[in-house]
């Protein structure tokens, strides 16, 4: 894990010119901006030549979807962290861009300062949820559509994780939720982190049946 | 015949592709398109064919089922028009190979009479001029093309006739009831694939119709909904507010369009008038209102779902009671409203990070917190607890258990 800099250096990746200039200005110099790119093909080459910390990814692309820059990058050294930053809050883009290995998702509703903090944090190796994304995990996890008989061990949340995400979906920071809790900021994020690697490596079985649950398929 | 059916790639592939592309057909294309279904070389199948035709005539016939079968088991081959040359050359070409060996088996092989050959060779004269020239689309008929098909159709019903005549003693009834059976498959040889093109082509045609639609369908939406708003946004541009406002119901209405039921809502005509049927909905539908009445942003997320009744339309308002408050007096421009519906529970948080108050300070006759948020919620055998202090926020909770009603949620 390489050390995170004070001004994690990031790329931009989103096919709309004016929405990446936005949130370039947005962000200000809370970030390091290194390279920029429009689709599939152009957001390989720009992380591939630039080797950020951060890249920031749209779920639609021209060209294929964010998950296809994901996939592309999947176990190479020095690691590329991937942040999903989508207008779509379909549970589907959501859910699957996430299990692709990017380390979050917020929606383009967050305010600068939020998207900065999550930039930073995704850096420092942590997960980052947005409300939406706690719901969502929460849903698949826990909710009727899962059914204790179908899931294996390592597809169930801990009753703290669950509550974890239960604060996340109702709106809280990590702060907030360790001081709620009485628990240590850092064990908030390795909650947070755990939640994560569980939704990567849940069964293709589940999330199936849960897509059909909710009508995706 | 299931054989015969093109591979499921070749099915997807748009019409563009042609059934016997590739290879450049000597004749009508059959062994090329045998060699490339069943993954042998194209020159082994032709040679196969030329050998199985010199060694008793049945490869010409072979040849012509083949070609038949892969015809009507997929899209006619729709071939770009060459040019006069190659046409010429190639029919040429056809007919020089085919009077040859059939000239050939005429004189090498046994039982293969005059009576025999000379139909056959006029029938698959007559398939060749008739069906080659049917590919091109309904509508470009021309006089020559018609000619052709005639000429086709001439040949085969002549060729049939012939061969029968020739090789049966017509006659009695039953010979008469060959007669016009073999009339009747040489019509259909000559008419099906016309029929069978042209039912595509109406396909076809109806697709893009339907897609048309849609197209028209998305534009009116987007004109009545989105453009109507941008129209209004430039009009009431002075006030941040009601821009907010209005960009943010357009916003929602259209995320629902687009994305339906797949956020939650199910179809259950939030939007609508309609009354919501499912909890996810009821929420969504007064997340909405709060939003247009307030000016407010309401972050909502709702984990599991099920029909509402009502007690959870109670549930409901009583969040829209804390949804409001927290509109009025946080300060605040976002609030988050998160809901758990459980098999055995509810539950609904309602949050924001504004100004916060004293709740012991709240005077007697403020009516708000303790009927419609607390009251409300004892008299249904729930819980709502409140939790606020000055400049951290408040945040309401409400709870309910729903023992009886476990089997309604899905």
């Amino acid at each position: 894990m390489t050390p995170a800099t004070a001004r994690p250096r990031i790329v931009v990746v989103d096919d709309h010119r004016l929405f990446r200039a936005g949130v370039i200005s947005e962000l200000g110099d809370a970030v390091e901006v290194v390279g920029e790119a429009g689709d599939v093909p152009s957001a390989l080459e720009v992380v591939a030549a630039t080797a950020p910390e951060v890249v920031l990814l749209d779920v639609h692309l021209p060209g294929g979807s964010g998950r296809a820059v994901v996939e592309a990058f999947r176990g190479r050294e020095p690691a590329v962290r991937f942040l999903a930053l989508s207008v779509s809050d379909a549970p589907e883009d959501v859910i699957d861009l996430v299990r692709a290995g990017a380390r979050g998702y917020v929606t383009k509703h967050i305010d600068g300062d939020e998207l900065a903090a999550a930039i930073r944090r995704v850096a420092e190796g942590d997960a980052v949820f947005s409300p939406h994304l706690a719901g969502f995990v929460l849903d698949a996890f826990t909710g009727p559509g899962a059914s204790a008989t179908a899931r294996s061990d390592l597809d169930l949340l801990t009753p703290r994780e669950q509550e974890v995400m239960q604060h996340l979906a109702r709106g809280y920071a990590y702060k907030e939720i360790a001081h709620e809790l009485a628990i240590s900021l850092k064990t908030v994020e390795s909650h947070a982190s755990a939640v994560l690697r569980k939704l990567q490596l849940s069964s293709r079985h589940q999330l199936t049946r849960w897509a059909v649950d909710h009508k995706l398929l | 015949m299931a054989l015969f059916e093109p591979p499921l790639r070749a099915r997807a592939q748009p019409v563009t592709d042609r059934a016997f592309e590739g290879d450049d057909p000597l004749a009508l294309g059959a062994a090329a398109a045998l060699a490339r279904r069943f993954d042998v070389d194209t020159v082994a199948v032709r040679v196969a064919f030329v050998v199985v035709a010199v060694a008793g005539g049945w490869g010409v016939l072979l040849y012509l089922v083949a070609w038949l079968l892969l015809v009507w088991g997929r899209e006619l081959p729709v071939r770009p028009v060459p040019s006069l040359a190659t046409t010429a050359q190639r029919v040429v070409g056809v007919v020089a190979v085919m009077l040859g060996l059939l000239l050939v088996l005429r004189e090498r092989a046994p039982g293969f009479a005059d009576t025999l050959v000379w139909p056959v060779a006029v029938v698959g004269a007559g398939v060749v001029l008739g069906w080659r020239h049917l590919n091109v689309s309904p509508g470009a008929e021309t006089t020559a093309h018609l000619a052709r098909l005639a000429g086709g159709f001439v040949l085969v019903l002549g060729g049939f006739t012939s061969l029968f005549t020739a090789n049966l003693s017509v006659g009695t009834l039953r010979d008469t009831l060959a007669a016009v059976a073999v009339a009747t498959v040489g019509v259909l040889l000559i008419l099906g694939p016309w029929v069978v093109q042209l039912t595509q082509s109406l396909a076809a045609e109806r697709r893009e119709r339907i897609r048309a639609d849609e197209r028209a369908e998305v534009a009116t939406h987007l004109h009545d909904s989105v453009l109507q708003t941008l129209t209004l946004l430039q009009k009431r541009a002075d006030d941040p507010k009601v821009m907010a406002a209005l960009a943010r119901h357009q916003e929602r209405e259209l995320r629902r369009w687009l994305y339906g039921g797949a956020s939650g809502a199910g179809g259950n005509g939030t939007g609508d008038g309609d009354e919501p049927r499912t909890f996810r909905a009821a929420l969504e539908a007064m997340a909405s209102e709060v939003e247009d009445q307030h000016l407010v942003q309401v972050e909502n997320v709702t984990v599991g779902d099920g029909p509402v009744d009502a007690p959870l339309l109670a549930v409901v308002a009583a969040a829209r009671e804390a949804l409001v408050n927290a509109a009025k007096f946080s300060g605040r421009r976002t609030v988050s409203l998160y809901a758990e519906l459980r098999a055995h529970h509810v539950e609904v948080f309602v949050r924001d990070r504004g100004a916060g108050f004293r709740p012991d300070a709240v005077e007697p006759d403020r009516k708000g917190i303790s009927e419609s948020i607390v009251g409300r919620m004892e008299r249904l055998g729930g819980s709502a607890h409140v939790r606020s202090a000055p400049g951290d926020g408040t945040e309401v909770r409400l709870r309910l258990d729903r023992a009886g009603s476990a089997s309604g949620v899905r």
